[in-house]
């Protein structure tokens, strides 16, 4: 009768990863460098963090990196409203 | 071969293979692979905005809009680091040799920007808070008259616009760091850092010029940058609540820290870069200005000097 020892059958859960960790997934980054002949996109956090910068960098260059925001009126001292 | 090992090669193959894909998902898509934890709460939105339209200006909303500036210029250098730009750790910062290095030296401005920013507003009266007994004795001793938030107001304004104004210097230095292209100091106007960007080129006012001690009159004795308003019509300055009452900030001795009255904020210190206005600012306690005279505008140590040292 055949059966199964589970107790050693289930490493198998353990080295699956462990096969992808050492081999398989620098394996597919080469593969995947060498099919595309240029380099491969940057790691998602460092996606994420350029996005994030993007996204802060953009609001900066609406809001306020244009010289031309109206000055509040002289002797003054409330702002009049900035410009759309 | 037996069923344990047939049924652990299967075992093993099946997560090799989801594992593999969800790390190829993962590292070249932007696939959600697991529900996603709020990120960190969503971001405030910044005003960048030259001219901040704000209720006269007051203390309390000009401080909060400098903390979320400051907090915004902190997460993009962050952001900047994690993208594998090259910005020098904020501890480094100071010791980072700037001048005549190859390569882009953005980064290290606007890791320079963000010292700045942090150490003027460390230096602020969170608008919010009730001094302590400690704090109002040590006000007493130093200033020798009784507490006034108005005056200790008055003059943390200062460091909040020079908070404002660097961390502007701070994102227009990550936006060239990104573009490839070389800082350009955008100088605020002379007489309020607050209002638009100093666009005209004036000669330096004569009650700005005239300081008193030799070491407070201004880097670039000619000119100053102003706004459109203030170059055509009467100056509104950025004032200063001392004891002999509402004083523009160019004219306040020893109340507020030196570097903002010899720059100008930038606006009077034309010959100056961005490596020189970024330095006087985190060095300004010991920051000297090359005046050829060999009179620097160094206050010794500590802001406490700066505010009540009443002899140079
Ligand atoms: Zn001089
Ligand atoms: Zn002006």
């Amino acid at each position: 009768m055949n059966t199964v020892d589970w107790s050693r059958a289930l490493a198998g859960l353990l080295l699956g990863p462990l096969l992808v960790l050492v081999f398989l997934h620098p394996f597919s980054l080469l593969v995947a460098r060498i099919v595309r002949g240029r380099p491969l996109p940057p790691p998602r956090p460092s996606r994420r963090a350029c996005a994030e910068l993007d996204a802060l960098l953009g609001e900066f260059e609406r809001t306020g990196a244009t010289a031309g925001t109206p000055s509040p009126a002289p002797a003054s001292p409330a702002p009049s409203a900035e410009a759309p | 071969m037996g069923t344990t090992e047939r049924t652990a090669m299967i075992i093993t193959a099946a997560t090799a293979l989801l594992t593999l894909t969800l790390s190829l998902l993962y590292r070249f898509t932007d696939l959600p692979l697991w529900p996603r934890r709020r990120r960190g709460s969503e971001r405030p939105a910044v005003d960048w905005g030259s001219a901040p339209d704000l209720p006269a200006y007051s203390y309390a909303a000009l401080y909060e809009l400098a903390v979320r500036r400051r907090d915004a210029l902190a997460r993009a250098v962050r952001c900047a680091r994690d993208a594998g730009l090259p910005v020098p750790e904020p501890l480094t910062v100071n010791l980072v040799e700037t001048r005549g290095q190859d390569g882009p030296q953005e980064g290290a401005y606007a890791a320079l920007a963000l010292s700045a920013a942090d150490d003027f507003l460390e230096d602020c009266l969170p608008p919010d808070t009730v001094p302590t007994a400690e704090q109002l004795a040590e006000f007493e001793q130093r200033a020798g008259r009784p507490y006034d938030r108005r005056a200790e107001e008055g003059i943390a304004l200062t460091d909040v616009v020079g908070s404002l104004e660097v961390s502007r210097i701070g994102m227009q230095a990550l936006a060239c760091l990104t573009e490839g292209t070389a800082l350009t100091l955008d100088r605020p106007c002379f007489h309020h850092p607050l209002h638009a960007r100093g666009t005209e080129r004036v000669l330096c006012p004569p009650e700005a010029c005239t300081a008193e001690s030799p070491e407070d009159a201004l880097v670039d004795d000619d000119f100053v940058t102003v706004c459109r308003n203030c170059a055509d019509g009467t100056p509104a300055p950025l004032l200063v609540w001392t004891q002999a009452g509402e004083v523009p900030y160019y004219r306040t001795e020893f109340e507020t820290k030196a570097v903002f009255r010899t720059s100008g904020y930038g606006a009077a210190a034309l010959e100056w870069d961005a490596d020189d206005l970024l330095r006087a600012f985190v060095e300004w306690p010991t920051f000297e200005v090359d005046h050829g005279d060999g009179n620097g505008n160094g206050n010794g140590d500590g802001d406490d000097n700066d505010r009540t040292e009443a002899t140079a």
